[in-house]
């Protein structure tokens, strides 16, 4: 190695090492705040306890919260796959005009602010009359999940071979037979991808449900903010520290399900 | 031979794209244990016939009888028809082992049955080695033999291959050929192939197809078509020529008088004084040097522009008025060299005779 591809490796080490500690800082901060005894956000915590934990479990309001963001999530999900994968295939298999207008059109909810996008489903959610909060929030929430099943999905089928299928036909399949034997183990790795990057995106997301909420029906996120305006204690914190395991969790599958590399990739 | 020893038997396949008619009603006939190829240029409209014969493409028109029964209608997989695609269309999330078990699984075969059948076809293609590998990491010609067994594990009555040399590169695919016939003539399955590389086409068919622009222009032997080629296009496809046009002149006792730019030359045939017609004959059937006096010959003078020699045999160059002859010998000619001119000869009954274009 000559000196300038040290200095280079060098500085390339230093940039990651500074991004990932300004990444997980906040991260490692709300772990350590919801294991504390202190009612303040106070670092190092004077004595570890458990007790936000148990807090949590007497908490009004969290568990339906809870409910109600996981069942939109599954819901918002399923519906995105369904519709992302029939609208991939559409994609992937026929050339028309504006095609690919297409395609940016059912990612650019990725793009957009969320307030934008809220504010445009709630104007068009009044125009068609539809005032139902959970219907309100499953379709937005399709909405802002929908892209991550065509992204992954419609790239996935530009890599597909359908001579595959062709062959599994002259083999002995029906045309039924050769998609779920051929098409869908081929494309399972981008199936779990894009299931598990829309059901964050959807247990996340603040800046659209807050438009489709009420007093009675409120997703996670806003359920929690209301919390820390109403007693900013480290229970948030114990929450939070909650959802980063279920990400966590959820790596994990993916990475031993198809591996990290493979999901950066689509 | 009679009609029903056709295995397969294709009458009058048509097909267009949009505009654009691609097959223009296609008879192929092909012998029980037969192996034929269609060799045409790119786009012809190969891969659509085969595709027809397999039913993974609709016919606009014409019928498929395979074995006997009409088949035209019948869906892919009830077709029996193996294919070997050109990408060889393996399985990634399977290895070489259940790739082969694919279609025998698909059909419900009983499990030990299965994998006694497997471990033959490997065998057969000498990858019994590497059955437990995934396919990913196979070279092409690994990849093409496991394509091979997977396309004959299921005991189809009729192989189609398409292109399966071109991803292989030049070296290992003639012996993939001799290799391929092999396997193929032990199993005893009939086949056709399709290519555009005549090569090919004539180290491994009994018969040939020569097709362009959506038809087949004819159909026989490699040695037939070599030596009896019914079109212009088959002469041209197949081995090199030489190619002489001219207007037809008188015919007397069978044999036509045919005015050239290089001269009055005779062919055998018939044809309207004054009708555009094309002479040809293949370079190893021309000698240098006068024609012996008692065999009916053509005679030319041509000026030798070239010497290439290419180990076996030689290939001399020569021009007179615009016309290219190509010239196939053993050996240098002594005292020949670029810039002489000699005289060629070849015999009348190597002389071919064929319509030309009407200017
Ligand atoms: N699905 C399709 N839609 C439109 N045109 C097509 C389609 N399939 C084939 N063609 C056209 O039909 C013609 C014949 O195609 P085909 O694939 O049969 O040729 P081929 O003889 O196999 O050529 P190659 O040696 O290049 O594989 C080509 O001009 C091709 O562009
Ligand atoms: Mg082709």
């Amino acid at each position: 190695m000559t000196l300038t591809e040290r200095l280079g490796a060098f500085f390339v080490w230093i940039v990651a090492i500074a991004a990932a500690v300004f990444l997980l800082t906040p991260l490692v901060v709300t772990v350590l705040v919801s294991f504390g005894s202190s009612a303040v956000f106070t670092l190092p915590p004077p004595s570890l306890s458990m007790r936000w934990y148990q807090r949590l479990m007497t908490l009004r309001g969290l568990a339906p919260a809870l409910v109600t963001s996981v069942q939109i999530a599954a819901f918002a999900t399923l519906v995105s796959l369904v519709l992302g994968a029939l609208a991939a295939i559409a994609l992937a298999r026929t050339r028309f005009p504006g095609r690919d207008g297409v395609v940016a059109f059912l990612t650019s909810p990725l793009m957009l602010p969320g307030l934008v996008l809220g504010i445009a489903l709630l104007q068009g959610f009044r125009f068609i009359g539809l005032i139902d909060v959970w219907t309100s929030l499953l379709i937005a929430h399709v909405v802002i999940t929908i892209p991550y099943a065509v992204r992954t999905l419609y790239s996935a089928l530009g890599l597909f071979d359908f001579t595959l299928l062709d062959a599994a036909r002259t083999l002995g399949c029906s045309p039924a037979e050769a998609i779920v034997k051929v098409l869908l183990p081929n494309l399972a790795p981008a199936f779990i991808t894009s299931a598990i990057f829309a059901f964050l995106a959807s247990m996340d997301n603040y800046a659209v449900s807050i438009f489709f909420t009420n007093a009675w029906t409120k997703t996670l996120p806003i359920q929690m903010l209301t919390f820390a305006e109403e007693q900013p204690d480290p229970t948030i914190a114990a929450v939070s520290s909650l959802l980063i395991a279920l990400v966590l969790v959820l790596l994990i599958v993916l990475e031993r399900a198809i591996g990290l590399r493979r999901i950066t990739e689509v | 031979m009679s009609a029903d020893a056709l295995l397969l038997d294709v009458r009058g396949a048509s097909k267009a794209f949009g505009s654009t008619t691609v097959l223009a009603g296609v008879d192929l006939g092909v012998h029980r244990g037969e192996f034929v190829s269609l060799l045409g240029p790119s786009g012809c409209g190969k891969t659509t016939l085969l595709r027809i014969v397999a039913g993974l493409l609709g016919a606009d028109g014409g019928t498929v009888r395979l074995d006997g029964a009409d088949i035209t209608g019948v869906p892919t997989h009830k077709r029996g028809v193996g294919v070997v695609f050109q990408s060889y269309a393996l399985f990634p999330h399977l290895s070489v082992a259940d790739n082969v078990a694919f279609g025998l699984r698909a059909q419900r075969r009983p499990a030990d049955g299965i994998k006694a059948t497997v471990a033959r076809f490997l065998d057969l293609v000498h990858l019994g080695a590497l059955a437990d590998r995934p396919v990913r990491g196979l070279s092409g010609g690994q990849q093409q033999r496991v394509a091979v067994a997977r396309a004959l594990a299921v005991a189809p009555k009729l192989l189609l291959l398409d292109e399966p040399f071109s991803a292989l590169d030049r070296k290992l695919r003639e012996t993939m050929q001799i290799d391929l016939r092999h396997i193929l003539r032990e199993v005893g399955i009939t086949t056709v192939l399709v290519t555009h590389d005549q090569e090919e086409a004539l180290v491994m068919s009994d018969r040939i197809a020569v097709m362009s622009k959506g038809a087949i222009e004819q159909l026989d032997t490699p040695e037939g078509i070599y030596t009896r080629p019914r079109t212009p296009f088959a002469l041209g496809f197949v081995g090199h020529s030489i190619r002489i046009a001219g207007k037809a002149g008188q015919t007397t006792d069978g044999v036509l008088t045919v005015d050239t730019a290089l001269g009055p030359l005779r062919a055998k045939g018939s044809y309207l004084p004054g009708s555009p017609v094309l002479l040809a004959v293949r370079p190893e059937r021309v000698v240098v040097g006068a024609p012996p006096p008692d065999v009916p010959s053509n005679a030319v003078t041509a000026a030798l522009t070239d010497i290439v020699f290419q180990g076996s045999k030689v290939h001399l160059h020569f021009a007179a008025a615009d016309v290219t002859l190509l010239v196939e010998t053993n050996r240098i000619p002594p005292g020949l060299s670029p810039g002489a001119t000699a005289s060629l000869s070849w015999g009348l009954a190597d002389t071919m005779l064929f319509p030309g274009e009407t200017a």
